[in-house]
C-alpha cells in the first residue's frame, strides 16, 4: 500500500467507508494479532485486543494526521489495547523480585553465542508467552516496541526502577530458557 | 559482557520484525458493527445534550417569569385589617390570614375591611424588585417567632406575624421585610446586605441588629457593628452606632432615646412616659409570650412612667409590684395580678 493510496484510504474511512476500513483491515490485521499475540496468553484474547483496537482506530481515524506511518500508529493502539486488557484482566500481579531467577551473575549464555536464524519463531514466541505477565510487558514494551522505562513506567503504572528491574530479569529468563530448549550454540 | 549490546532486543526486534499471525476468524463484521455503534452512541448522546440545553433554557425562563409573577401574586392577595380602635393596620400575608381572621372576629371589637391597597401594591411591587436573582427565599412566623438561617448563612429571629423575603446574587444580599426581625449578619464586605423596609432600606456588611418595618413606620436598633439607614423616598442617610435607635417615617430618619418598646423581646427594654398600667401590660404580652391576668382591672387605667433595661418578665413584675403595690403571682406562662391599687402613688 503505498502513501497515496493509504492516504485515500483514510479519508474514506473518516467518512465510514465500509470497503475502505476492510482494505486497511485487512492489511494490517496480521500483523497486529502478532503484536497482541506478544502480550497476550492465547491467540482468542489476541483476537479480541485486536477487534477492541481496530474499532477504536476507526472511531478515532479523524485525529490521525499522516505524520508517521499508519502501520505504527495503528500497533500502538493495539499495544495500549493489550495494557487496558490485561489490567481489566489481571487481578494480582504474580510478580515479585524473589519469583524467579537467583542473582547469581554467572551469565548463563554468552551472548555472543547467540545464532539468530538457528532460532524458530515460534519458539521466541512461546518463551515471551511463559514469561510471567508483567515480565512479559516490559520486555515487549522495551525491547520490541522500543518505549522507554520511563514510559513503560506510566503506561503500566509501575516504578521506572521496577520496569528496569523487570526487564533485566525477563531477559535473563529468557536467555536461560533459550539456552535450555537446545536449539542455541554450536 | 554487559557493554555489548543488548542482544535480545536485537534478536526480538529482528524476529518480530516482520512476523505475522493470521487470525482465526474474520473480525472485520464484529469491528464494523462496533464502529456504527459508537456512531449511533455518539448521535444520540449529541441529541441528548441538545434536549438538556433546551431543558434548562426553558427551566431558566420559567423561574425567572415565576419569580416575577409571584411577587406581583402576592401583593396583590394582601389584605388590610384596620384595628379601628387604635387606628393602626396590619398587612397580613394571605398564608397568615386564616388565623388572624379568626383571632379577629373572636375579638368583635374590630371589623375587617378590605381596603383600597393600591399605594400600598405599588410600593410593594417597587421594592419586589430583583434584577439577576439567583433565588428568592420566602419566611413566615405566624404564631411563634421562627429561627431562620438564610442561604448566606446569616441568622435571623423572624418575629410572629412577620415575614421576609431573601434573595441573594453575587452582588449584594437582599431582604425585603415586613414585621419584625432580628438579624445577625454574616459578614462579606463583597456583598452588601440590604434590608428593605415600607420607608427605609438598611445597608449593612456584617453586624446585629434588630428591625421592623410596619405600616406606619420602620424601626431599626443596632447592636453591633454599624448599618447604613437610607430613607427611601428623600434618599438621606443616617449612619448608625451601636445601641442607636433609629424610626424611619414619611418624614424622614430620627434617632430615638431609647429603643422602641415592640423590640423588647430581643433587646428587654421597655420604657414609658405617662402611659397607662394596660399599654406596659400589652407590651409584655406580645414580647415575652406570656399570659396576664388582672384581678382588678381598674388598675389598668393608672398611668406609668418608668425603664426596664434587659429585663426578664419576672424582673419587670417585681418591680411592677412595688411600684403598683399590688401581688403577682406565677403559674407556668400565667401571671395573676392581685390587689387594688388606686393610683395614688
Amino acid at each position: 500500500m503505498n502513501k497515496i493510496e493509504q492516504k485515500k484510504l483514510v479519508e474514506a474511512c473518516k467518512n465510514q467507508n465500509r470497503y475502505a476500513m476492510e482494505k486497511i483491515y485487512n492489511f494490517y490485521v496480521s500483523r497486529m494479532i502478532t503484536v497482541s499475540m506478544r502480550y497476550c496468553k492465547n491467540l482468542s484474547d489476541a483476537e479480541d485486543v485486536v477487534q477492541e483496537a481496530f474499532i477504536k482506530v476507526f472511531r478515532n481515524i479523524k485525529n490521525y494526521n499522516h505524520n508517521g506511518k499508519l502501520g505504527h500508529w495503528i500497533e500502538r493502539i493495539v499495544v495500549n489495547c493489550s495494557i487496558d486488557y490485561w489490567h481489566k484482566k489481571k487481578k494480582v500481579i504474580p510478580i515479585d523480585s524473589t519469583e524467579f531467577i537467583k542473582d547469581n551473575e554467572d551469565i548463563l549464555v554468552s551472548e555472543y553465542d547467540l545464532r539468530q536464524e538457528q532460532i524458530p519463531i515460534e519458539l521466541v514466541r512461546n518463551m515471551i508467552s511463559e514469561l510471567p505477565e508483567q515480565y512479559r510487558f516490559v520486555l515487549n514494551l522495551y525491547a520490541v516496541e522500543g518505549y522507554s522505562h520511563k514510559e513503560i513506567g506510566e503506561m503500566l503504572k509501575i516504578k521506572e526502577s521496577t520496569s528496569r528491574s523487570n526487564y533485566t530479569r525477563a531477559r535473563k529468563k529468557l536467555l536461560e530458557n533459550i539456552k535450555n530448549s537446545g536449539v542455541l550454540l554450536r | 559482557m554487559s557493554t555489548n549490546k543488548d542482544v535480545v532486543k536485537d534478536l526480538l526486534q529482528s524476529k518480530f520484525k516482520d512476523d505475522t499471525i493470521q487470525p482465526s476468524r474474520n473480525l472485520f463484521d464484529n469491528i464494523y458493527e462496533g464502529v456504527k455503534k459508537g456512531e449511533k452512541q455518539m448521535k444520540q448522546r449529541y441529541i441528548w445534550y441538545k434536549v438538556a440545553a433546551a431543558l434548562i433554557l426553558l427551566i431558566g425562563i420559567g423561574s425567572v417569569l415565576t419569580i416575577t409573577f409571584k411577587d406581583t401574586y402576592t401583593t396583590t392577595n394582601e389584605v388590610v385589617i384596620n384595628n379601628e380602635k387604635k387606628g393602626d393596620s396590619v398587612i397580613i400575608p394571605q398564608k397568615q390570614q386564616k388565623d388572624f381572621i379568626k383571632e379577629k372576629q373572636l375579638d368583635k371589637t374590630s371589623t375587617l375591611v378590605q381596603n383600597d391597597t393600591i399605594n400600598l401594591k405599588k410600593k410593594r411591587t417597587q421594592k419586589a424588585v430583583v434584577t439577576k436573582v439567583l433565588s428568592i427565599k420566602k419566611y413566615n412566623a405566624s404564631e411563634l417567632s421562627k429561627n431562620l438561617t438564610l442561604a448566606d448563612d446569616s441568622n435571623v429571629i423572624l418575629y410572629k406575624n412577620s415575614n421576609l423575603n431573601f434573595a441573594m446574587d453575587d452582588r449584594k444580599r437582599l431582604v425585603n421585610l415586613n414585621g419584625n426581625s432580628f438579624f445577625e449578619v454574616k459578614k462579606d464586605k463583597k456583598k452588601p446586605f440590604v434590608v428593605k423596609g415600607n420607608y427605609s432600606s438598611i445597608r449593612v456588611t456584617g453586624t446585629s441588629f434588630i428591625a421592623s418595618s410596619r405600616e406606619k413606620n420602620d424601626h431599626i436598633t443596632l447592636f453591633e457593628g454599624s448599618v447604613d439607614v437610607f430613607h427611601t423616598q428623600t434618599g438621606s442617610k443616617l449612619s448608625m452606632v451601636p445601641g442607636q435607635s433609629v424610626v424611619i417615617d414619611d418624614k424622614g430618619i430620627r434617632l430615638l432615646k431609647k429603643s422602641p418598646n415592640h423590640f423588647a423581646w430581643k433587646t428587654g427594654n421597655l420604657s414609658y412616659q405617662n402611659a397607662t398600667v394596660e399599654d406596659v401590660l400589652k407590651d409584655m404580652r406580645e414580647n415575652f409570650d406570656i399570659k396576664i391576668n388582672v384581678q382588678n382591672p381598674n388598675i389598668l387605667q393608672c398611668s406609668y412612667t418608668g425603664s426596664f433595661r434587659k429585663s426578664s418578665p419576672q424582673k419587670i413584675f417585681n418591680i411592677l409590684e412595688l411600684t403598683l403595690k399590688v401581688k403577682i403571682e406565677q403559674k407556668n406562662n400565667i401571671f395573676v395580678i392581685f390587689g387594688n391599687s388606686t393610683c395614688t402613688d
